[in-house]
């Protein structure tokens, strides 16, 4: 049986985290796409429509805040989970919405639990 | 007004007479019976006025009123004489004698004489009072110069074009007194006006402004130094010249440095550390699920990650640990072509990967050196890296070359040469980039690395020497003693900043 792939976008500036997310995901059956700011990140979720976001929050240019905002006013994609991944302190309160906030360094058993709650 | 007589009479009993009148009118007397006893008590009585019998001087008389008025021009005279001896005498003493009373004296002559005297004698004194009060006046302004040359902090008045037109002993001392040089060439080696120059302003608004700076002394010393200015007005109101005061903060600011640079590193790293530690997380989980797959290149890909990343983190450590504990430099003696392989061997990687050359050249038998075998190395190593980036922000444009050169320094010394071809340095750049925090990385550099380099250099009693022009490259000197000095043989460096770093 066909059995169609998520898809989990990561928006995420630092290239090594950024290849570490990617090869997270794809080892564990997922399709992946990437960001690297919040202009690109706002093209590729209107293309490509993932199951589910990983947002980092200092980001070149404007923050993941804005990004997520902005996603928001898109009636296509606004119900999108967002994980927050970031290494700010207090960063739940950053993105209210965000289905969880996760500091780094994190547990990486703990991010694919919460992936899979979401999206199975 | 308390005045003093001396009664000048041969006649002794006629002298009592007058004095004894005299005395009840509040007159200090005293009596000389000859010439020759008014000598002394001129001396000790000090008269204000001096009352003779014209008949004790004889015919010497002139003489003798001339010489008196040469010898106490303060002391007025009067003459005492008979009628008719009195118009040869006024004719004989005239512009000499202050006044003339007949014989037997009226009391009412007398009197009158006196007050005329007393008046004359008044008169002069406030006028002798005035003059010396003039005199002061005159002499006022030196207190307020010397107050201006030695107040304890540089002081310059600058006009308009921002020339010095004056400067105070501390000044001069540490900065020279060229007169007439433009204020920012004397303090900061520049050719055009500081950005938000304070003078500037006090010119444009007539108030008060602060700024901080760093300034080089005439012996290439740095201070951090806190300005104030304030205008000099003429008696219309313009402002023809502006006053600028520094004061020396280097101290407190190397005390601040400190204290904050622990706090303020860590506060700002820590988002570095966290990105680090997910990144090193990232190569490890490579490495695991590589081999579990059997698969090689991921490995080996994962391999190269997590040297990287534990190169950058222990880098890191190694900069907050150089703050956070106590240091003591642990000599060793070192060949110093293995120092060379060693810094060579850190410096290839990252210059291959940024397509830059890296040459070595080393004179022959270069003999062996104490230092401490981890800080000195980082130190230099921390110079090839600034070298291949400034060769990386090239653009393209020339060639991307850096060159490590080592040769002896005199008998005693190692000169250490990192070159590169770089765009260069301006000069405000290159006195202000061994300060903690002066980062011309923007976000990539931490302000810490120079900073470190000249503490460790200094640590090890040599010199750093930047030679760099804007589009000539840079070529920092580094000249290190062979043996360690006798005082760093067995005392360690306590961790706080030593009065002579930097």
């Amino acid at each position: 049986m066909f059995i169609m792939q998520k898809k989990i976008m990561v928006i995420e500036d630092d290239p090594k985290v950024k290849a570490y997310l990617i090869s997270l995901f794809e080892d564990n059956g997922y399709t992946v796409c990437s960001a690297g700011d919040v202009p690109e990140a706002l093209d590729m979720v209107r293309a490509e429509r993932p199951d589910l976001i990983t947002l980092d929050l200092e980001l070149p240019g404007e923050w993941g805040p804005r990004f997520y905002r902005k996603m928001s006013q898109d009636k296509d994609v606004k119900n999108t989970p967002v994980i927050v991944i970031s290494g700010m302190s207090g960063n739940e309160y950053a993105v209210g919405k965000a289905v969880a906030s996760i500091t780094k360094p994190f547990d990486r058993e703990h991010l694919l639990r919460i992936v899979k709650e979401n999206i199975g | 007004m308390i005045c003093r007589i001396i009664i000048v009479d041969s006649d002794q009993s006629h002298a009592e007479a007058l004095a004894a009148y005299l005395e009840r009118l509040d007159y200090i007397i005293a009596i000389a019976t000859s010439t020759d006893r008014l000598q002394t008590l001129l001396t000790e009585h000090l008269p204000d006025i001096v009352i003779v019998d014209a008949g004790l001087l004889g015919s010497s008389r002139s003489k003798w009123f001339r010489e008196m008025k040469h010898r106490y021009p303060l002391i007025w005279t009067i003459v005492l004489a008979p009628p008719d001896a009195m118009d040869q005498l006024m004719a004989d003493l005239i512009g000499d004698a202050f006044g003339f009373i007949a014989k037997p004296v009226k009391s009412l002559a007398l009197d009158h004489t006196l007050y005329q005297a007393r008046q004359a004698i008044k008169l002069q004194r406030q006028l002798s009072q005035s003059q010396q009060e003039l005199q002061e006046l005159r002499n006022t302004p030196k207190p307020y110069r010397q107050l201006f040359r030695e107040m304890p902090c540089y002081l310059t008045v600058q006009d308009q074009q921002l020339r010095i037109t004056a400067s105070n002993r501390l000044f001069k001392e540490h900065f020279g007194d060229e007169i007439g040089c433009k204020c920012y060439t004397i303090y900061k080696h520049r050719d055009s006006p500081c950005p938000e120059c304070p003078v500037e302003k006090t010119f444009k608004d007539g108030k008060a402004h602060q700024t901080e700076e760093v300034v080089t002394s005439k012996t290439g010393a740095q201070y951090n130094i806190l300005t104030w200015t304030a205008p000099i007005r003429d008696q219309s109101g313009q402002i023809t010249q502006v006053i600028e005061m520094a004061t020396d903060i280097t101290q407190i600011r190397k005390l601040q440095d400190h204290l904050t640079s622990l706090g303020l590193m860590l506060g700002s790293i820590s988002h570095g550390v966290k990105g680090m530690l997910t990144a090193l997380d990232g190569a490890v989980y490579q490495l695991e699920s590589g081999m579990e797959r059997k698969d090689m290149p991921r490995v080996a890909a994962a391999v190269g990650e997590t040297r990287e990343m534990v190169d950058r983190i222990r880098k890191m450590i190694l900069q907050i640990l150089y703050y956070a504990k106590s240091r003591e430099l642990n000599y060793e003696t070192k060949a110093l072509t293995d120092l060379a392989d060693e810094i060579m061997a850190v410096g290839r990687p990252l210059a291959e990967k940024y397509g830059v050359t890296l040459k070595l050249s080393l004179t022959p038998d270069l003999g062996t050196i104490e230092i401490d075998p981890h800080w000195l190395p980082a130190a230099l190593i921390n110079l090839v890296e600034n070298a291949i980036h400034a060769c990386d922000d090239n653009h393209g444009q020339g060639p991307k070359e850096v060159e490590i050169r080592f040769r002896p320094d005199g008998d005693q010394g190692i000169l250490i040469e990192v070159r590169d071809s770089g765009k260069g340095i301006d000069k405000e750049t290159r006195e202000k980039m061994f300060t903690l925090f002066f980062s011309r990385k923007g976000p990539q550099g931490t302000g810490l690395g120079l900073f470190i380099v000249d503490h460790v250099i200094t640590l090890h009693r040599g010199s750093i020497r930047v030679d760099s022009a804007p589009g000539k490259g840079t070529c920092f000197a580094i000249r290190l003693p062979r043996r360690r000095p006798p005082t760093a043989k067995s005392c360690p460096v306590s961790g706080k900043l030593t009065d002579e770093t930097i």
